[in-house]
This record gives C-alpha cells, sequence and structure tokens, in this order.
C-alpha cells in the first residue's frame, strides 16, 4: 500500500508512531502519583515490557534512536542518572529485535517466558550502573520486587498494546 | 510491510547493515558518555532534565488529578469508618493540648517580656510557597517527587521541602514550572541532623528504602529508639530544629530513623525560603563531604 494523497500519508505516520507513542504514555503513567503505601519503592519501569513487545511484533516501528530517546525522556523524568534508562531500552531494542523469529508468532506463554528472560539482565544493568554512578550499593531486595512485580504485570501490558496495535497498525499488515 | 527493493538497494544490504551496527554502536557510546558527562558537567545535564520535566509539568499536573481525587475518596471512606474511634481519641488529644495551650500561653508572655527586656528584634518567619506533588516516579534506582511550581515562583535549588509532619527533602532541580524534590531517604540524600534530646549531631542518609540511617554520631552518644531527629543547622543548608523522624532502631552502632515524610500520602507541599543561602553552602557541603549529588547544577 503506497500513499497517495497528502491525508493518506498523515494518516500512516500518525498509525506508524502509534508504539513510540504508547511508550511515552507509559513513562508518563509511571510517574504519576498512586498514593498506595510502599509502591512507589518497587515502582515498575512500564517501559521495559512496552518495547519488549514492540520489538517483538513491530521492530521496524522502534528503531534503536527512539528507544535511545525514551530512555533519555524516562531518565529525565525519573530522576535517575541520564543514559542508564537510554542504555538499557537501546539494548533490550537492539537485542530483542534481532532475536525476533523466536519470539514473533509464537505462542503468549513464549513470549511472558521470554521477557522473564531478558528483563533480569536489564535490571540487573539498571542496578550495577546506578550502584556505580552513586557510588554506593543501592538496596537489591527492591529490585527483585520489582522484577516480580515487572513479570507479573506483563500479560496485562501485553493485552493491552496488543489491543492497540490490531486497532491502529491491522491496516497495513 | 515490505518497501519494494531494486537492484541498487540489495547490493547495498550488507552496507546498510554495518550503518545500522555502526548506528547501534554509537547510541551504546552516547548512553556511557551521557552517565559520564552527566558526572563532569552536572549543570549542562541538569539543563536537559529540567527542560524535559518543564515540558511534561502541565501533562503530570493534569493526570495526576483523578488518582489524588480516589485517593481522596478512599481516605473519606476510610475517615467514615474511624469516626468513633477517632472521636474518642481526639477528645483526649484535645484535653491534653489544652493543658499545653496554657502552658504556651505563660511562655509566651514569658517570652515577650523577656524580648522588650532585651530589646531583640525578631527575625521574619519565612516566605513559603504551597505545591501541588505532580510527580512521584517510584522504582529502587531514585526517590524523588516533582512540584508544580518552579523559578518563576521563587524556588530555587537547595530550599527545603516541608510537608505537614516536618521535612521531605530538598530541591534539587528547578525548572521555569517544575521543581524535583530529592527526598531525604534517597540515597544521594545528606541532611546535616540532631537527636533533639540528647544533641548528638549526624548527618542523615537515605538507601533508597522508607527509612533513614543517622550517620557520624560521635562515638560516645547513646541512642534510643523513640527519640525525635531535627535538623541541625549545620552547613546552612537548612534551618535547625525542623523534624525529620524517629529513631526506630538501633543496631551495631547503625541507627535508623524512621522519617515522618509518608510519600503515598503526599498531595502538597511547601517550599520553604529561609534566605539561608543554600544553594552556595549546600553545594560547598557536598564538596566538603567529598560526594557529589547527581542533581547537582541549576542557576547560580
Amino acid at each position: 500500500m503506497s500513499p497517495t494523497t497528502f491525508s493518506q500519508r498523515l494518516d500512516q505516520i500518525a498509525r506508524q508512531i502509534v508504539p513510540c507513542l504508547s511508550i511515552l504514555v507509559l513513562i508518563l503513567l509511571g510517574a504519576v502519583p498512586t498514593h498506595l503505601p510502599y509502591w512507589s519503592l518497587i515502582a515498575p519501569m512500564l517501559s521495559l515490557p512496552a518495547v519488549f513487545y514492540w520489538a517483538v511484533h513491530r521492530p521496524d516501528l522502534l528503531p534503536p534512536s527512539i528507544a535511545f530517546l525514551l530512555g533519555l525522556f524516562q531518565d529525565a523524568i525519573s530522576g535517575t542518572p541520564l543514559g542508564i534508562g537510554a542504555l538499557v531500552l537501546l539494548l533490550m531494542q537492539g537485542g530483542v529485535s534481532s532475536q525476533s523469529t523466536v519470539f514473533y508468532g509464537k505462542s503468549f506463554l513464549i513470549n511472558w517466558w521470554g521477557f522473564g528472560m531478558v528483563l533480569a539482565p536489564a535490571l540487573l544493568l539498571v542496578w550495577l550502573l546506578t550502584t556505580i554512578y552513586d557510588a554506593a550499593v543501592v538496596p537489591f531486595l527492591p529490585v527483585v520486587i520489582q522484577y516480580v512485580l515487572m513479570v507479573g504485570l506483563y500479560p496485562v501490558l501485553n493485552w493491552l498494546l496488543a489491543r492497540l496495535q490490531y486497532a491502529a497498525l491491522r491496516q497495513e499488515e | 510491510m515490505s518497501p519494494k527493493r531494486g537492484p541498487a538497494l540489495r547490493l547495498a544490504q550488507p552496507f546498510r547493515l554495518f550503518i545500522q551496527r555502526f548506528a547501534f554502536l554509537s547510541l551504546v557510546l552516547a548512553s556511557f558518555g551521557l552517565m559520564v558527562f552527566g558526572k563532569a558537567d552536572p549543570e549542562a545535564v541538569s539543563r536537559i532534565r529540567t527542560t524535559v520535566t518543564d515540558a511534561v509539568a502541565p501533562i503530570l499536573d493534569a493526570l495526576s488529578r483523578p488518582t489524588e481525587a480516589v485517593a481522596n475518596a478512599v481516605d473519606d471512606i476510610e475517615a467514615i469508618r474511624d469516626l468513633r474511634a477517632e472521636n474518642s481519641q481526639l477528645r483526649e488529644e484535645n484535653a491534653r493540648l489544652l493543658e499545653w495551650q496554657q502552658a504556651a500561653r505563660e511562655l509566651q508572655a514569658q517570652n515577650e517580656s523577656l524580648r522588650a527586656l532585651l530589646n531583640f528584634a525578631p527575625t521574619p518567619p519565612p516566605a513559603q510557597i504551597t505545591a501541588r506533588v505532580i510527580g512521584d516516579p517510584g522504582g529502587p534506582f531514585a526517590q524523588s517527587v516533582l512540584l508544580n511550581i518552579g523559578t518563576r515562583d521563587g524556588v530555587r535549588k537547595g530550599q527545603a521541602v516541608i510537608s505537614g509532619e516536618g521535612l521531605i527533602g530538598r530541591v534539587a532541580q528547578v525548572g521555569a514550572r517544575s521543581t524535583r524534590v530529592l527526598l531525604l531517604t534517597d540515597i544521594n540524600s545528606r541532611i546535616p541532623a540532631v537527636i533533639e534530646t540528647s544533641r548528638a549531631r549526624g548527618i542523615l542518609t537515605g538507601d533508597n528504602g522508607d527509612q533513614a540511617r543517622l550517620l557520624f554520631l560521635p562515638v560516645n552518644a547513646t541512642v534510643a529508639p523513640g527519640e525525635r531527629v531535627v535538623t541541625s543547622g549545620h552547613g546552612g543548608v537548612f534551618p535547625p530544629g525542623l523534624p525529620i523522624g524517629v529513631v526506630s532502631s538501633v543496631s551495631d552502632g547503625v541507627v535508623r530513623v524512621q522519617p515522618f515524610l509518608r510519600r503515598h500520602r503526599l498531595e502538597y507541599a511547601r517550599v520553604v525560603d529561609y534566605g539561608l543561602q543554600g544553594i552556595l553552602q549546600g553545594d560547598a557541603l557536598d564538596e566538603a563531604m567529598g560526594f557529589e549529588n547527581r542533581e547537582e547544577g541549576g542557576s547560580r
């Protein structure tokens, strides 16, 4: 399908930035105060599962540069050292999209298991880099709880993003 | 969607792959570069941060209102449930407070007469700016909240931020319309503090958990759980006497402090200008302590 008119082209662009926008919105939502006790200590990074999802399903719409910029955006908002989030989202995008044949078209359980597999080194890297950057050991237990929480939340996010992908991108697939 | 490829493009395929790999590696290096740059020139990095937080502040402001409304509704329901118990508790407290009021009146009268004797000129009360908490980007790696005020409201870096209960942290980064507060439980937070009764001085530092630790206490200091911890005013960052929390446990020389800060209840906070030039002296304190805060920078 090659775009002909200006409005068609605009429509196509709007659809193609859906993955990027969805991650942007998730980062913003993650920064909204939840007013839940102890939540703030272990609040999940919603960007990572979303980057995983899009890197599996539409790697063409989530290039490394966009993952990098989204990571910077996340760093700027969450107050983590600038560059750490950028690196982790970038590596997640690069690592998963290069292996997307392993996950693409497979059952949801395989995807879920895969996310759990790649999330562990990702969070470990954030923990290691933050510890080096702050020159103080960041407690590890909250990171483990955050990992469990993020793996537990993945089915919900996967479902939401799949709906979004179906609604916005099915026409061109 | 697969774009049609001409013969020229097919030939260029290995080259394109090379460019892609090169771009990816450059971005990885750029990430590391940013981290190093953030340590070397925190001011420039801080400017990137404030630009982003300023841009999203109105969005966060709007997004945070529904969750606040829900939290308030839940609070209301809990309040109705606990009405009876709370009522009797408040009666008791009221009786006790009336006694205190009497004592306070006497002390005030005595204080005024003594001040008159000394020709004491009282310092004017500090200016306060009340702000809404619009962002609480949680996670185990940093502890800060975002406020919907900024330099145009008179906020400056290093100022103390308090809530109804006591000190919650200090202003670490200010944009035109957004302010980042480094909470006192953050791993990078250092606050000169003192045990209220014994006057033993120390430095309060966080570990990204819900408690803080009191370090560098005098060797012979005796600390017991339940003692109140307040700011000491040393280093000129904060005025002395701001309530911080209560000693929760002492074990193996580690003094843990339960702050009065209740992060999930934070809806409003007050930025207080005590006119202590905390920004300059705050940086000097950081340097003297041999560490650098990741949020350092901002305008001087």
